[in-house]
């Protein structure tokens, strides 16, 4: 059987956060209808996973935790219904802790949801005000205490670094504030500010390369020491908690999204629907609003092993490298290999390399490289 | 039948108005239709048409019905107005009995008017000036008439004023062709002679010959002679140049201007200033001066893309076919791969050329800091001479070293003279007089070392004039001097391509401009990249490019992988156009910035 990831995506929110690309809106009256469109979604697409088994789910948003309890139910009670979910399925949430109730946490636990994602971001107010953050350090302590309350054992927090006011200390307060809540897995985001976003006028007074650079190394070590294992560019977790749905997107798995904007790998093909509630809504046939389909060619499948490969703790195989590339490639691969092992850029592992730390603050450069 | 035959150039300064002068003779004398006028048709390559200059020579023949009542053939003859075309300008000219001294009313004589009016004095020429862009409010036709007069030393009084823009008064200029400029000498009955001006390849006739017929005639079926190659060929056609074309004919008789095909399958065989006669029946000497057009700027020329080496070599081939003064060879660079030693006559030939390669061909260069020709006498006694920075040899092995030095004429402004001169003594120039042109303009002359010319100082020159100097230079000699050779090294390891050769005074300030230049065009790379400057092994100049410290994509969100892809596949393309040396990227602006240091 192929095992397969579910992406529910939830574009809704309070408030569009200033740093925020994400498509989501923040007209909250559609939700119930968006429910039910997403339960007619669930039906329509469920027969491209026949073949398939289900062992990831994510709700990911947007704000998943502005959902309501019965629409919860329903699109629970079709995923269940129309896929083969299987026992052991890791099912995450996100959440915003300001937005976070007992009564749905309740709710999703009871319908099999095991997993939290808690947006906590920082742990000091300026700099939650600072790009738009609609909760309070206090807030995440909250949620979190009342995810852990309602049975919720695997439980993740976002950090961000780069921000606005962010320096070294402030950073270190955050991470301190981030591990004393005791998560079994943590995401550390460096701000990346498109053009589009509001956050994008101010951008030449966040923190400078080198700080930012300096706030990145400082979580790798902080989270090490702490037991937390950096398995990823942007995420370390203790044994156990890697985020299993997030790893299908970085080994080139296959993975199902269901949403405006949300995107999907299947049997060698990309697409993503398109970013428009209203017309999700109102689609009679969900494949209407598929767009942006993609083959990949084996181009397309080199580029992306190269780069999600390098991605994780655990590197790049050379054998799969020379599988998917001719000679030159990996010929290339190695003289650089050798050239950035003595800057410290990346290890050797019995496969083949893995970026350091400081390999993987430059990785597009490194990347760029080698494809 | 005898004929009355006036031949004639039209000299300027650029932008003065040439070509539109000779746009409105073809035009006036009925040659050319005015609706059907292109503007411009004797400058036919784009590039000269876009810098308004003329690259090659060509001629026309116009027939012109005067006030005397009796029709004139008109042989016009155009020449290049470019310092770095002079040898090419006196053959047109010597092809000629007088010329049209074009000045523009609005801005005087400038440095080429009065090269090029020396040239035509040399050829004992008879000069008709024209006095043009009257229509202009700046204009003041008695002011440029009295400076013709001071500087130039010959009458201007009956200077037609004219407009080539408007047309105004252009028959005064047909009329004072007919009146001041001599008609040819006729010698009918001695043998062939004739003088090669121009030539140039054509797809369909092979080679085409421009010639000036001084002596005897020249028939269809004729065997020639050239002079100087002593190559043979039949001619299988003769004829005139009309405005919209070859008119072939019969027979060319002493003092007319035609063309010639034979077969003639390369342009080395028909050298500009060569003697054509006939094999059977030749005359006694050749025309004197003439000379094989020899490079003096060289410069390596490479693809930006190594994959379109043979691009490169069948596009210089095909300028070549045009062009005899361009030479090539290939070259290899450890740093740029294969490529080629282009020589060129001179700073703005080489621009032309590189233009032409980007522009008609649609290749991407990198070229090499242009390069003078340097003497060296050797402690082996050998004498050689080196174009390619690549083959200077080790110090020690000079017994002394020359280099090629020009006698350089700068017309300005008064109030740029400080600037000017102080631009003059920091490329070494040696100050040998200054005269007032008229009260408010001066020509500067000054002995230049070539290599400080060939080193964007025509840029520098207009920077610091707002655009108003004009320059010309003559009569390289070769002098004594203090030479070293100055190397680049990236990340430790020398690049053979960014090497030059710089007086020892230079060293230290070009090096540290160049450390400075490269420093800012080399992007951050993953680590630190040194770049040094060395004289003999020792560092003179050190600059360092900082390692990358921030590059990455560090969300990955919703598995919207292809989003990332792209922007990993674009970061890719960009590095494209990068050239690895060792283990550095180096972008092609990184070349061409150390070509420009004046900044």
């Amino acid at each position: 059987m192929n095992r397969v990831g579910l992406y529910l995506h939830f574009p809704f929110c309070k408030a569009k956060c200033a740093y925020c690309d994400f498509y989501s809106r923040c007209d909250l009256s559609k939700i119930s209808s968006y429910e039910k469109a997403l339960c007619r979604g669930i039906c329509q697409l469920a027969p491209m996973l026949s073949d398939s088994v289900v062992d990831t789910v994510y709700f990911g948003g947007g704000t998943p935790s502005l959902a309501t309890g019965e629409g919860m139910r329903s699109i629970f009670h079709a995923l269940r219904q129309r896929f083969s979910i299987t026992a052991d399925a890791e099912i995450t949430v996100e959440m915003n802790p300001e937005s976070t109730t007992k009564e749905l946490l309740i709710t999703l636990r009871a319908l099999g949801a095991n997993r939290i994602s808690f947006g906590m971001q920082s742990a000091k107010a300026s700099e939650l005000s600072a790009i738009g953050r609609l909760h309070r350090h206090r807030d995440t302590e909250r949620a979190v205490s009342a995810a852990k309350e309602a049975g919720f054992e695997n439980i993740s927090l976002d950090l961000m670094y780069g921000l606005p006011g962010q320096d070294l200390s402030s950073f270190f307060e955050s991470l301190t504030a981030c591990v004393a809540l005791d998560p079994g897995h943590v995401s550390f985001y460096c701000l990346t500010l498109s053009p589009e976003v509001p956050l994008y006028k101010v951008r030449d007074t966040l923190p400078g390369e080198e700080v930012t650079r300096e706030m990145y190394l400082a979580a790798h070590r902080f989270l090490e020491e702490r037991g937390y294992e950096h398995y990823e560019i942007s995420n370390a977790a203790r044994k156990g908690f890697r985020s299993r749905h997030n790893l299908r997107y970085w080994q080139g798995l296959d993975y199902l999204g269901i949403g405006p904007g949300a995107h999907s790998l299947l049997k060698g093909e990309r697409f993503s629907m398109k970013e428009d509630v209203d017309g999700f809504i109102s689609a009679s046939n969900l494949f209407d609003t598929v767009e942006a389909r993609e083959t990949l060619t084996p181009k397309d499948r080199l580029v992306e092993y190269v780069m999600l490969s390098l991605r994780q703790k655990e590197g790049l195989s050379l054998a799969r490298l020379k599988a998917l590339s001719d000679a030159s490639t990996l010929e290339r691969a190695e003289k650089k290999l050798a050239l950035w092992q003595r800057h410290g850029l990346c290890v050797k592992t019995e496969e083949g390399f893995a970026l350091t730390p400081e390999g993987f603050f430059v990785s597009n450069e490194i990347i760029s490289e080698l494809i | 039948m005898k004929k009355n035959i006036r031949n004639f150039s039209i000299i300027a300064h650029i932008d003065h108005g040439k070509s539109t002068l000779a746009d409105r003779i073809l035009e006036a004398t009925g040659s050319v239709e005015e609706r059907e006028m292109e503007a411009q048709v004797l400058d036919d390559m784009e590039l000269e048409k876009e810098r308004g200059i003329t690259i090659k020579a060509r001629a026309v023949t116009m027939d012109y019905k005067a006030d005397d009542g009796q029709v004139y053939e008109f042989n016009l003859i155009d020449t290049p107005g470019h310092v770095d075309f002079n040898y090419e300008v006196s053959r047109s000219l010597s092809a000629c009995e007088g010329a049209l001294l074009v000045v523009d009313s609005t801005q005087g004589i400038q440095a080429q008017t009065l090269a090029n009016a020396y040239l035509a004095v040399d050829q004992n020429l008879e000069l008709l000036p024209v006095i043009n862009k009257v229509d202009l409010p700046a204009a003041d036709p008695e002011k440029v008439k009295s400076e013709i007069e001071d500087v130039i030393g010959i009458p201007a009084d009956y200077a037609p004023c004219v407009s080539a823009k408007t047309g105004l008064n252009i028959k005064d200029v047909l009329e004072g062709i007919v009146k001041y400029i001599p008609a040819p000498l006729i010698k009918e009955d001695a043998p062939c002679k004739a003088l090669i001006f121009d030539s140039f390849y054509d797809a369909y006739k092979g080679i085409i010959v421009y010639f000036r017929l001084f002596e005897g005639s020249l028939s269809r079926g004729d065997r020639i002679l050239m002079m100087s190659t002593g190559a043979e060929f039949d001619v299988t056609e003769v004829g005139t140049m009309q405005a919209f074309g070859l008119s072939p004919c019969q027979t060319l008789h002493s003092g007319q201007v035609g063309y010639l095909t034979a077969s003639i399958k390369t342009l080395a065989e028909t050298q500009v200033g060569d003697t054509i006669t006939l094999a059977e029946n030749p005359t006694e000497a050749p025309f004197e001066g003439f000379q094989k057009a020899l490079p003096v700027v060289f410069s390596g020329i490479y693809p930006a893309d190594g994959a379109r080496y043979n691009d490169l070599r069948e596009a210089l081939e095909k300028l070549r076919l045009n062009d005899a003064a361009l030479s090539f060879e290939p070259e290899t660079s450890a740093a740029l791969g294969f490529g080629f030693r282009c020589g060129f006559l001179g700073l703005l030939h080489m621009e032309v050329i590189q233009e032409r390669l980007e522009r008609e061909f649609n290749l991407d260069l990198i070229t090499t800091a242009p390069s003078v020709i340097y003497k060296l006498e050797l402690t082996d006694g050998e004498t050689v001479f080196i174009d390619n920075p690549t083959n200077y040899p080790a110090v020690e092995n000079i017994a002394t070293a020359y280099e090629p030095v020009v006698s350089a004429s700068i017309i300005t402004p008064v109030e740029f003279v400080g600037g000017i001169m102080d631009l003059c003594q920091d490329r070494r120039g040696e100050f040998l007089d200054m005269k007032y042109v008229t009260p408010t303009r001066t020509e500067l002359h000054y002995k230049l070392p070539l290599n400080e010319i060939v080193y964007d100082f025509f840029d520098a020159l207009k920077s610091r004039s707002k655009g108003y100097a004009s320059f010309d230079y003559s009569d390289t000699e070769y002098v004594p001097s203090k030479l070293v050779k100055l190397d680049i090294l990236l990340n430790g390891d020398i690049v053979d391509a960014l090497s030059f050769i710089v007086h020892s005074d230079k060293a230290y300030p070009r090096a540290r401009r160049i450390a400075e230049k490269l420093k800012e065009n080399i992007p951050r790379q993953l680590f630190e990249i040194p770049v040094q400057a060395a004289v003999g092994g020792r560092v003179i100049a050190r600059e360092t490019v900082k390692a990358m410290r921030k590059d990455v994509l560090a969300k990955c969100y919703g598995g919207d992988i292809t989003r990332k892809k792209k922007l990993l596949e674009k970061q890719k393309e960009g590095k494209k156009k990068m050239r690895s040396l060792g283990s550095v990227e180096v972008p092609q602006e990184a070349f061409m910035a150390v070509l420009k240091l004046d900044e």
